[in-house]
């Protein structure tokens, strides 16, 4: 995968550089690119579940999947299906990593981390726009992604979605018991299909789970731009 | 074996298809693992066996891919329970038919080293024990199947060798680009399962038959075993997650892996008794149409074919002479460069840190030579004070989990040997056996063992031979031993010994004699250490370069040299432009222009690890260098200040300690970021390196402010953190003992009892292994004099850190500097009152 310029400058404030457009960082980053287009085998996958309705639970059919709460009950109000999708960047990508701390380079190591985690969100909107342009969607509208950990939404939910998307051999990804996945690059999401348009709700740290001990927030900035 | 069960002549041996997707359809009661219907709904499971029994499979899976002692823990019935009533129904459908029952074993579902934890040998426990109640039970065979990770695959394999007499067929799961998700391509995975004694080997899952064709191919082609096919029937639909590929296509595609060589055919995800006796229709019909003459020279492929597997016992000599990293093949014909470099005869600052259990300088070792060109690398730990039955294996784990060269394994240790080969992932080399019947005895069966080709040293109880003819002596005597174990001559790397000319002229003539002779009349492998020729002369590197060039025209196959000797390298690549291997010169051309040592004329030494860093005046000043995060400048500054006769305590204290604290400061005003710091942490570290070379050499100890233990905690396997305060706390003058990623608490308590360790630092990144940290505190608070702890990483707030009894709290790694120096300053003021 190349970096594009918003991956670049992303990537940079990820690893604390305040001022991406004058930085030797840059360079350094720019020129980790053969590295990255070796070690990144990307994988998406994804499947379509019915919602069901019951009081105020949201069950997932087939599979019964529960999603308890506040945050996924609001995101689906206005959906009948929901899309599970996952990505990953692969196992080459934490690989290169600890082959450059080995190397005794936490400089490369830190930055290569940054922009893995600015790629493996480009992967899941690549694949978000693919999903909308597919005949199936035609008409219909998709709510802002979410995951497990957001708002009241379970991590714990991690494993069943890993179960359900068959994640291991889909995608080479394990949820730990700690619901931690590897590879480190990985992400899982729920997309809320509706016949009607979806505010924008979140891409606010009101929804995150880290909003009271994130150190960007400390620090005055956010960790997706301004 | 005499009769595997996989050799059939005539016709294929067919496999059943997919248990999940019928068990889906018979629409059973919901249960927690899908094994439990083996008791819950016997019928059900036993009437699925029949419909693929009566579609025309030889083999069924008993219902016990996921029934592993582990997954099982905590549920209504125990894995034994399970493995057992599986088998029974299988065997049930099979009653009075010669149909035979597998035991199935799927992954585990765990990570293993090194993207995860779990280790060689708890993977390899968990599989002899569904193994063994299996065997109990009745199977005929093993399958293990679905595997993704080669390192598991090998684990399953080995169990279930060491624990039954059954055949096994492994089978792994591909992606389209002919790699599994960590990594490992078909071929590797190929002479890695063959070497460990696989019966039949294979694919299945993730692709339709379309897609595995190419890969089969590929699997055919380095492989003497029969090779299992097992595709999904297509892709799932997103929307439905049904398969859709129907089964008539299905089965046309599938026939043709036949022409590629499979002899084994089934199904997985999505197939159903309808797709396998369709497979097993067309077939059949295409077997009329060879009987009729129509596809003879087909036929006449598939009987040869199987012909070459019915050498049983018979030497085997391998279809693809190679050897393998999980990651990558390295093809044995042409001159290959094996890395010497991993072995501390003479190197104390090796044997330092082999002594101290520091593997950090194993991995970088391994990294230098293979960015020197080595193909393959030496791996030799044997010095005194160091347990090689456990530090070999150690340092194979730690090399194979950065670099991905396949290994040699370079002990006189058989049981260090062993325990070695059992961790290894990929096929390695054994460095070696000699013609003493003592040698022959204990490493010929290693060899056989774990199928790994064996250097054979060409000297015997009489000693060094002086003659060639007295070397091929010992060669044939060698190799006739070796046959007695099954291994073929084209296993054995002949090394015909350099002796060194200054004492012994005409020898360095009697092993070029042997070279050539074991090349002409065996065309055997040979292999050679060179840079013994030279003890005791002037221009060693000139005496080196030129019997390495006269040894590769005698035939040789491996030198073993230091790859970073930039003169042994070049004559290598330019004997490769001689003798053909480097084909249209490229390797030659890439490696020659542009050379600054060769368009000057000078003797200038070959600057490789600087390329990145901008070019600064020669003279920079150690603290600028280290400021400037400069990593060569600030080693070369610093060698300079030795060699003026700085003390390496003052330099330290004088110079790296205040220009990292200059560093750090400048760091927390905001005038630097991190990949800053992290770049000058990266020069004091390459000081360090100095200085720690300086200290070994005069065989001094180095002196340490005192010794940290640092893990991220259970569960947690993000470390780039950790690593930093790591690189942090050793430019520091700490001694810092680093667990790892994923560590659990009681490994915590065992490394700080057993080092002492008054300060513990300890990472996790996600709110959900915030738990296990607050139990690796509490575990260490049992101690009677508890260690200092100081805790940090994304989700950890003070707040957190007070509330588990953390003694620190760390917003940065700065903070764990401060830290640190409070804790041991404290502790010294005590020492001194």
């Amino acid at each position: 995968m190349k970096m594009n310029e918003t991956d670049l400058r992303l990537a940079l404030r990820y690893a604390g550089v305040k001022d991406p457009d004058h930085s030797p960082f840059q360079l350094m980053l720019q020129a980790m690119e053969s590295e990255l287009e070796a070690a990144i085998a990307s994988k998406s996958t994804w499947r379509v579940f019915q919602i069901v309705k019951q009081a105020d639970q949201i069950r997932l059919e087939p599979g019964g999947l529960i999603l308890p709460g506040k945050m996924a009950s609001t995101m689906l109000a206005d959906c009948d299906q929901v899309i599970l999708a996952a990505g990953t960047l692969g196992h080459g990508f934490d690989r290169q990593s600890s082959l450059f701390q080995a190397q005794n380079d936490p400089a490369k190591a830190l930055l290569f981390d940054a922009a893995g985690s600015a790629l493996i969100e480009r992967v899941l909107d690549e694949l978000e726009e693919n999903l909308h342009a597919l005949p199936e969607f035609q008409n219909l509208y998709f709510t802002d992604r979410f995951s497990c950990g957001y708002g009241d939404l379970p991590i714990a939910l991690q494993k069943a979605i890993g179960q359900l998307l068959n994640l291991p051999l889909r995608c080479g990804i394990t949820v730990l018991d700690s619901y931690m996945m590897a590879p480190t690059k990985s992400i899982t999401a729920l997309i809320g299909v509706s016949q009607n348009p979806q505010p924008a709700r979140i891409r606010g740290c009101g929804y995150c789970s880290l909003n009271k001990s994130c150190t960007y927030r400390k620090k005055g900035t956010t960790c997706h731009g301004e | 074996m005499a009769n595997n069960g996989f050799k059939r002549k005539t016709a294929p041996l067919f496999l059943d298809g997919a248990m999940g997707t019928m068990i889906q359809r018979a629409n059973l009661p919901a249960v927690p693992l899908p094994e439990y219907y083996n008791l819950e709904q016997p019928e059900a499971i036993t009437a699925i066996h029949k419909a693929y029994i009566e579609a025309g499979a030889d083999v069924v899976y008993a219902n016990t891919f996921g029934a592993s002692p582990h997954k099982y823990e905590n549920e209504k019935y125990a894995y034994d329970q399970i493995i057992e009533a599986g088998i029974a129904n299988a065997k049930k459908a099979a009653q009075k038919t010669d149909v035979k029952v597998a035991l199935d074993l799927g992954p585990l579902g765990v990570l293993m080293e090194p993207m995860g934890s779990t280790s060689f040998e708890e993977a390899y426990e968990e599989f002899a024990r569904m193994v063994e109640v299996g065997v109990k039970a009745g199977a005929d065979l093993i399958v293990i199947e679905t595997m993704t990770d080669l390192y598991e695959a090998k684990a399953a394999l080995r169990a279930a060798k060491e624990h039954s007499n059954l055949p096994v067929l492994v089978t792994m799961t591909f992606e389209a680009n002919g790699r599994t998700f960590t990594g490992t391509p078909v071929e590797a995975a190929a002479l890695t399962l063959e070497a460990n004694g696989a019966d039949a080997i294979g694919i299945n899952c993730s692709l339709g038959p379309d897609q595995l064709l190419p890969l089969l191919e590929r699997l055919c082609q380095v492989t003497n075993l029969p090779v299992a096919a097992k595709p999904n029937a297509g892709l799932p639909d997103p929307f439905t997650g049904h398969y859709h590929l129907p089964d008539d296509q299905f089965a046309k595609l599938s026939k043709q892996f036949m022409d590629a060589g499979v002899s084994i055919l089934g199904g997985c995800c999505g197939t159903t008794p309808a797709t396998i006796r369709a497979l097993h229709e067309a077939v059949q019909a295409d077997q009329r149409e060879e009987e009729k003459g129509e596809r003879k020279a087909k036929s006449e492929k598939f009987e040869s074919e199987a012909a070459a597997l019915d050498f049983g016992s018979s030497l085997k000599k391998p279809r693809f002479d190679a050897i393998s990293s999980s990651l990558q093949v390295l093809d044995l014909d042409g001159i290959r460069v094996v890395g010497e470099r991993m072995n501390p005869t003479g190197k104390k600052r090796l044997q330092a840190a082999l002594l101290a259990g520091d593997l950090d300088l194993c991995a970088r070792l391994a990294l230098e030579q293979k960015e020197a060109g080595a193909d393959l690398l030496d791996v030799n730990v044997g010095m005194p004070g160091v347990d090689e039955v456990t530090m070999l294996p150690g340092v194979v784990r730690k090399i194979q989990s950065v670099c991905d060269l396949p290994l040699l394994l370079d002990s006189s240790n058989p049981a260090a040997l062993e325990a070695a080969l059992r961790v290894v992932n990929g096929k390695a080399a054994i460095n070696s056996v000699n013609g003493k019947q003592e040698s022959l005895d204990a490493i010929l069966p290693l060899a056989a063992k774990y199928g790994a080709p064996v250097v054979a040293l060409c000297l015997d109880e009489a000693g060094l031979p002086d003659t060639a003819e007295k070397r091929i002596e010992i060669a044939k005597k060698i190799a006739d031993e070796a046959a007695k174990y099954g291994i073929d001559r084209s296993q054995l790397w002949f090394d015909c010994l350099s002796l060194t000319i200054s004492a012994q002229q005409d020898q360095a003539r009697e092993t070029l004699k042997a070279i050539t002779w074991l090349k002409e009349n065996w065309n055997a492998r040979t292999i050679l250490g060179v840079s013994n020729i030279s003890f005791g002369l002037p221009a060693r590197a000139m005496m080196n370069q030129t019997f390495l060039t006269a040894a590769m025209q005698a035939g040789l196959n491996f030198a073993i040299i230091n790859p970073s000797l930039t003169g042994l390298m070049d004559a290598v690549a330019s004997f490769k432009a001689i003798s053909g291997e480097d084909e249209g010169l490229r390797g030659y051309v890439a490696r020659f222009a542009d050379r600054p040592d060769l368009k000057a004329n000078a003797n200038v030494p070959v600057q490789t690890k600087s390329a990145d860093q901008p070019s600064t005046s020669q003279n920079m000043d150690l603290q600028t260098a280290i400021y400037k995060g400069l990593e060569t400048q600030a080693a070369n500054a610093a060698k300079e200040l030795l060699a003026a006769g700085k003390g390496e305590l003052d330099l330290t204290e004088e110079q790296l300690i205040p220009a990292l604290d200059l560093v750090g400061k400048d760091y927390e005003q905001g005038k630097l970021y991190l990949p800053s710091l992290l770049q000058a942490a990266s020069a004091a570290q390459a000081v360090f390196d100095v200085l720690k070379e300086s200290i070994a050499a005069k065989g001094e100890k180095q002196a340490s402010k005192g010794t940290i233990v640092l893990a991220t905690v259970q569960g947690d396997i993000h470390d780039i953190g950790k690593n930093i305060v790591k690189t942090l706390l050793e430019n520091y003058g700490y001694t810092v003992v680093d667990l790892g990623k994923d560590v659990a608490p009681e490994a915590v308590l065992q490394v700080v009892e057993q080092t002492g360790a008054p300060l513990v630092g300890l990472s996790a990144l996600m709110t959900t292994t915030l738990p296990s940290m607050e139990k690796t505190i509490e575990l260490l608070h049992t101690l009677d004099n508890p260690p200092k702890i100081m805790v940090g990483g994304a989700v950890v707030t003070p707040d957190a850190a007070q509330a588990m009894g953390a003694d620190y709290y760390c917003k940065d790694a700065r903070e764990d500097i401060k830290v640190a120096d409070e804790v041991f300053g404290s502790f010294k003021e005590k020492g001194d009152a």
